[in-house]
């Protein structure tokens, strides 16, 4: 304890000392603490080495397994947009032939219709002129038959007229002459 | 016997060094303190070289150092977080990290370097909070940072809180926008003296062996410090943030 008290009464001598002397190195290690510190040190490397490491290699394999998991679920999804677009691709590969033959289709059936209607035009030409050609036919009996009346009508009124006896005579000759011929023949 | 402990020459000598003696620089009129200045120059040395080491090799999957530093990182956002809320933290996490950082890695170097090998004119190199100044500008600073959080979001708004509760209770609100840097420096301030001061007293009286439960209280009380601090730094932030005066006052 004196020892203590004489080696603490040195020290202020000699930090009065140093006041004046600048910067230097304390080596009195009782002083400085070094050894405690070096044990608190100690203790808290050993310690915290293994509290700190559980935490870190915790929060790493929680950080690795997050990465993985997204990275499966990236690929997972790179996946299924291969597969979306194959698909869709196959989708347009069938929509191209079905345009195609949408298209062929139409023109064939385009064609088709042309055809027919040009037929119906033809069939329709026809029965046309025969139609025309019946009624001019029809126009004309009756135009025949209107004449023979109106002829007859005439010969009638003529005959209303009276005829003179010579005449009727005459008439009489000739048919019973066309008779005889007729039987004769 | 106390008084004879006390006016023996060591503990003179020991009370001078710890307490009253400061290694001076001269800038412009004031005089500031150089020890802690230097002390606090390393203590953002060692986080600037550690977030560049953690940054310069980056990894997707983060091993060793990097995976350490993000650690942290979630650490500090999580103060902010829980304090600001989801949704308006994320711009508070640098400050309220830095201010965790800052003050967590002053604690410790100050606890765990044995600064007192190297022998500075007057004074001695100790952790930065240990001194008052130190504190007092961090918490002014949150100080600041809160008001802004407060007026950039509701303008002049913001001082309606003061006396929509009831106008009677306007100076208790002005009083404790003084109270919350006061309490905030004092508290950091105090305990960081105070272990630095047992542990000296123990070293004194007992170098060996008998420190060390105080030195190892000191640790866990350094980084409870830093803790409270940065948690009391963003629950203002946050008070500020939040809508009109209808959350309870905090307790501290």
């Amino acid at each position: 304890m004196i020892n203590n008290l004489f080696t603490f009464s040195g020290f202020l001598v000699a930090t009065e000392t140093a006041e004046h002397s600048g910067f230097g190195i304390n080596t009195d290690i009782f002083q400085t603490n070094l050894i405690n510190i070096l044990i608190i040190l100690a203790l808290l490397i050993y310690s915290g080495r293994g509290f700190l490491g559980k935490i870190l290699s915790e929060r790493l394999a929680n950080i690795e397994s997050a990465i993985k998991d997204a990275e499966s679920r990236k690929l997972k999804a790179a996946e299924e947009l291969g597969d979306k677009q194959k698909k869709l691709a196959e989708v347009q590969a069938e929509c191209d032939r079905l345009r195609l033959q949408a298209e062929v289709n139409a023109k064939s059936a385009g064609e088709a219709i042309l055809a027919t209607i040009a037929e119906d035009i033809e069939r329709l030409k026809s029965s046309a002129t025969q139609d025309l050609a019946n009624e001019q036919e029809r126009v004309i009996m009756q135009l025949r038959q209107q004449v023979v009346q109106k002829s007859l009508l005439q010969v009638k009124a003529y005959f209303d007229q009276g005829l003179s006896e010579s005449t009727q005579q005459e008439l009489v000759d000739r048919s019973i002459s066309l008779l005889v011929s007729g039987e004769s023949k | 016997m106390i008084n004879q402990l006390l006016s023996s020459p060591q503990f003179a000598n020991f009370a001078a060094l710890e307490v009253g003696k400061h290694f001076y620089w001269q800038v412009g009129n004031f005089e500031v303190h150089g020890q802690v200045l230097i002390v606090s120059w390393i203590v953002i040395g060692v986080l600037v070289l550690a977030s560049a080491i953690a940054t310069s090799n980056i990894q997707r999957i983060p091993v060793g150092f990097q995976n350490f530093m993000e650690y942290g990182l979630e650490f500090v956002q999580g103060i902010a977080k829980d304090q600001i809320g989801e949704k308006e933290y994320r711009p508070w996490v640098p400050f309220v990290g830095s201010l965790f950082l800052f003050i967590f890695v002053s604690n410790w170097l100050g606890a765990l370097v044995p600064w007192k090998l190297i022998k500075i004119p007057e004074g001695e190199l100790a952790a930065p909070t240990g001194d008052i100044n130190t504190t007092v500008a961090l918490a002014l600073l949150v100080s600041a940072a809160y008001f802004y959080a407060g007026l950039s979001r509701k303008g002049l708004g913001y001082f309606s809180k003061y006396v929509q509760a009831s106008p009677f209770l306007l100076p208790l609100w002005v009083l404790e926008d003084f109270t919350k840097p006061l309490s905030l420096s004092f508290r950091l301030f105090g305990n960081i003296l105070a272990d630095e001061l047992v542990v000296g007293v123990l070293v004194l009286l007992v170098p060996l062996f008998v420190p060390l439960p105080v030195m190892i209280l000191g640790l866990f009380t350094s980084g409870i410090q830093a803790l409270i601090f940065s948690t009391l730094a963003a629950s203002y932030i946050g008070e500020a943030i939040e809508g009109h005066g209808e959350e309870e006052h905090e307790h501290h």
